[in-house]
């Protein structure tokens, strides 16, 4: 059985890989609860003003009422780049399922389908639907061809722990180079038992075990990095 | 444990991603979970129905309060699957002690209610620690994604809800049209047939949602792990040196030198490829629901001829109108399945017919939808906005007259009685943890060569008597020169020298090593009784 993964490649007509990795219930879940605290807050206050109106305000207020019912979501995902600020909230955004953003079409598709994802009355078929489904879509995501992401974590220049640089013996891949970054940079966290555990286990490119091993790893990682 | 047998890919995962984790493991290996699921719950039914078959409700209530025991065999299943173990129904009961051997108690008492379970269970089930040292390990787990956790749990309530509400609905939308039964009003009265089939509901959702619970707290926990041990380095590791190694051997082998910046073989992720599906169909999205063909009356008589007629006799003409007139009759036809017994149906049939179809009451047609409670809804949003108002205002002044009490005259709050406190830079003052001699005894400290212990008596001794005795407030955070300002004003010209001199001599020692000399301490001995020694 292949290994369970939560990252989606996809390989674009240009040759690029595209790393996605599709959200499941739970967040999706305090998204969706966070927009509609906000909606609901937003229309409360908007109530309050337009209760001053008499029948006339509560005739505009359902109206408004609608309007943000159907149409919040779809104006914060076409022109907040995929994200609701529950979804920013939680590090969510919209994507169709090539990797592309999303635009009005699909954003219309997948949340009038709420309609669908909400029966038969507590959103039950759609969390049906996220669990069955590999990349956790419901149906109006499934019928739009939209996925719901974990946002990537930006990209920092790594924190190296002071070492002697160190040229490698061989040649290294790239995912090996920044396996090794990823040890420096992880390595204060670490236990120092563990550090040389792994670090033993690179025995054969640094010659040496233990707290030596440790040190060459380290020093190699700077001299990846650009130290000389 | 082997990297290469594990039964998914370790990465550094945010934590909300990690539970996503534990959802895919979930579905890549939802069988053997059914499977254990079914027959722990079956037991756990044949344990309580002899007892409780005449309260469904208590059965569900006792099944709720022992998920913990319910989640050990889904975590047990998930455990091997990582492990790259498959388990099957006799495993479980193979494993039946190591599984239940660690905490279960705990975790169905006082743990049953812990705002994170799913995400610590692993550490007593799969760990086996307990008391401090299950502590201590679930404190380091739950650092990072500890909130996580929580929202985790929240979830979990929230969706076991949320599905028994859903099913409950799903089965009040399934009663053919005609029928009059409301199962929603069976809250009001719970018979005994309601409270099986909600029974069922819970069990479903439970079921569906619990698994799931379990899933994401175990991704939590494996994801946490590869942080702190770093598992996916240690898989990068291993196959980074089986790569050198095949370099090295081929080296070796051939008898030609083989340049060693050749990278021999590409170590591939395995990563499932994505189903290209860029053409999603794209229907038509349902419009909304036309407006029937209404005809609007318009009976409003014409007020150009004559003199207007009283509202009171136009309003009965119209109505009269309305009434008579067959352009203005609206008939609506409503078609409902009922039910009439030939007498040649089954029994169990006709039960659940009369059921369905009460034949008491005949049916009428629906009322128009009553929107009053909108109205009164709306009275009581306008009533909140008042109160809302004229509470910030009330409160806005009340704010305005606390800011600017002084400017009004008004008296200010007494500052609450103040409270010695037991050490001072932490020095212990309070007067009972002295000697009754205190340069004798600093002396005899100091002549067996404990400066430190005797000068740090003296400033104490000192600082005991201006704090109990002359009332100087100050507080347990005040260092030396805090004590030295706030000593000036509680103390005559003499005894303030005295304790400037005593505060120069404790410094110099304490953060600089420089014991004073014999006759300096002399000088401050006997100084002390004079300055210090209010106490007989």
């Amino acid at each position: 059985m292949q290994p369970v993964d939560t990252v989606r490649t996809i390989e674009t007509p240009e040759g690029i890989e595209l790393h996605l990795r599709p959200a499941g219930p739970v967040a999706r879940f305090w998204a969706f609860f966070v927009d509609q605290a906000v909606v609901w807050m937003g229309l409360m206050f908007a109530g309050i003003a337009l209760a001053f109106l008499g029948p006339l305000g509560l005739g505009l207020w359902f109206i408004l009422v609608f309007l943000a019912q159907w149409l919040y979501p779809v104006f914060f995902e076409v022109l907040g780049g995929g994200r609701t600020l529950g979804k920013r909230w939680l590090n969510l955004r919209v994507l169709r399922s090539d990797g592309r953003p999303i635009g009005w079409g699909p954003s219309l598709i997948r949340n009038l389908l709420r309609v669908v994802d909400g029966l038969p009355g507590a959103y039950t078929v759609g969390l049906v639907s996220i669990l069955l489904t590999r990349d956790f879509q419901r149906i109006g995501d499934i019928v739009a061809g939209t996925l719901v992401v974990h946002e990537e974590a930006g990209v920092q220049a790594p924190h190296l722990p002071a070492a002697e640089p160190l040229a490698p013996t061989r040649a290294l891949t790239l995912e090996e180079q920044s396996a090794i970054l990823a040890f420096a940079e992880r390595s204060p966290g670490l236990t120092v038992a563990r550090s040389e555990e792994l670090a033993d286990v690179l025995g054969p490119l640094t010659g040496s075990r233990g707290a030596g091993g440790v040190k060459a790893v380290l020093g190699m990682a700077r001299y990846l990095w650009g130290g000389r | 444990m082997k990297p290469g047998t594990m039964g998914f890919i370790p990465r550094t995962r945010a934590a909300m991603e990690a539970a996503d984790l534990g959802l895919s493991l979930l579905q890549a290996h939802w069988r053997p979970v059914a499977r254990v699921w079914g027959l722990q719950l079956g037991f756990l039914l044949a344990l309580l129905l002899p007892f409780l078959h005449q309260t469904p409700l208590w059965v569900l209530a006792v099944l709720w309060w022992l998920k913990p025991w319910l989640d050990r065999g889904v975590l047990f299943v998930l455990s091997r699957a990582v492990f790259g173990q498959p388990a099957s129904v006799w495993d479980f009961l193979g494993e039946w002690r190591s599984v239940h051997r660690r905490g279960l108690v705990a975790g169905l008492l006082w743990r049953r209610l812990s705002p994170m379970r799913s995400y610590v269970l692993p550490v007593s089930q799969l760990e086996g620690l307990r008391g401090a040292g299950y502590r201590r390990r679930a404190r380091v787990l739950t650092r990072k994604g500890g909130g996580t956790g929580f929202l985790l749990t929240c979830s979990g309530w929230a969706f076991t809800l949320l599905t028994a509400v859903g099913f409950i609905a799903l089965v009040q939308a399934m009663m053919p049209a005609g029928s009059r039964v409301q199962v929603w009003d069976g809250f009001n009265n719970p018979g005994p047939g309601f409270q099986w089939f909600l029974l069922g509901v819970g069990l479903l959702a439970l079921t569906l949602t619990e698994p799931l619970f379990v899933a994401g707290g175990f991704g939590l926990y494996l994801n946490r792990r590869t942080h702190l041990e770093g598992w996916d380095l240690e898989l990068a590791f291993r196959r980074l040196a089986a790569r050198l190694a095949l370099v090295l051997l081929l080296a070796w082998a051939m008898p030609l030198r083989l340049a060693a910046q050749a990278p021999v073989q590409e170590p591939t992720a395995q990563v499932p490829a994505p189903e290209a599906s860029d053409d999603a169909p794209q229907p038509t999205p349902q419009t909304g629901p036309q407006p029937g063909p209404q005809p609007e009356p318009q009976p409003a008589p014409r007020p150009a001829d004559g003199p207007l007629r009283p509202d009171e006799e136009a309003r009965q003409r119209a109505q009269r109108i309305l009434e008579q007139d067959p352009a203005f009759k609206h008939t609506k036809e409503v078609r409902t399945l009922s039910y009439e017994p030939t007498g040649r149906e089954p029994r169990w049939l006709r039960s659940l017919l009369d059921y369905l179809f009460a034949k008491e009451e005949p049916a009428q047609p629906s009322k128009p939808q009553n929107l009053d409670f909108l109205k009164r809804m709306w009275d009581l949003l306008a009533l909140v906005g008042k109160v809302v108002v004229v509470g910030g205002l009330l409160a806005f002044v009340l704010w305005l007259v606390y800011r600017f009490r002084h400017r009004l005259g008004l008296p200010l709050v007494e500052a609450k009685a103040w409270e010695a406190p037991e050490a001072v830079a932490g020095l212990d003052i309070r007067p009972e943890s002295l000697p009754p001699d205190v340069p004798e005894a600093a002396r005899n400290l100091f002549l067996r060569g404990e400066a430190r212990a005797a000068l740090a008596l003296l400033y104490r001794g000192a600082l005991a008597e201006l704090v109990h005795r002359r009332a100087m407030e100050i507080p347990a955070s005040a260092t030396e020169g805090d004590c030295l300002r706030a000593a000036e004003g509680h103390l005559e010209e003499g005894p303030a020298g005295a304790f400037h001199l005593l505060t120069g001599t404790w410094q110099r020692l304490a953060y600089k090593n420089e014991a004073p000399t014999r006759d300096a301490f002399e000088a401050l001995c006997d100084a002390w009784p004079a300055a210090f020694g209010g106490r007989p």
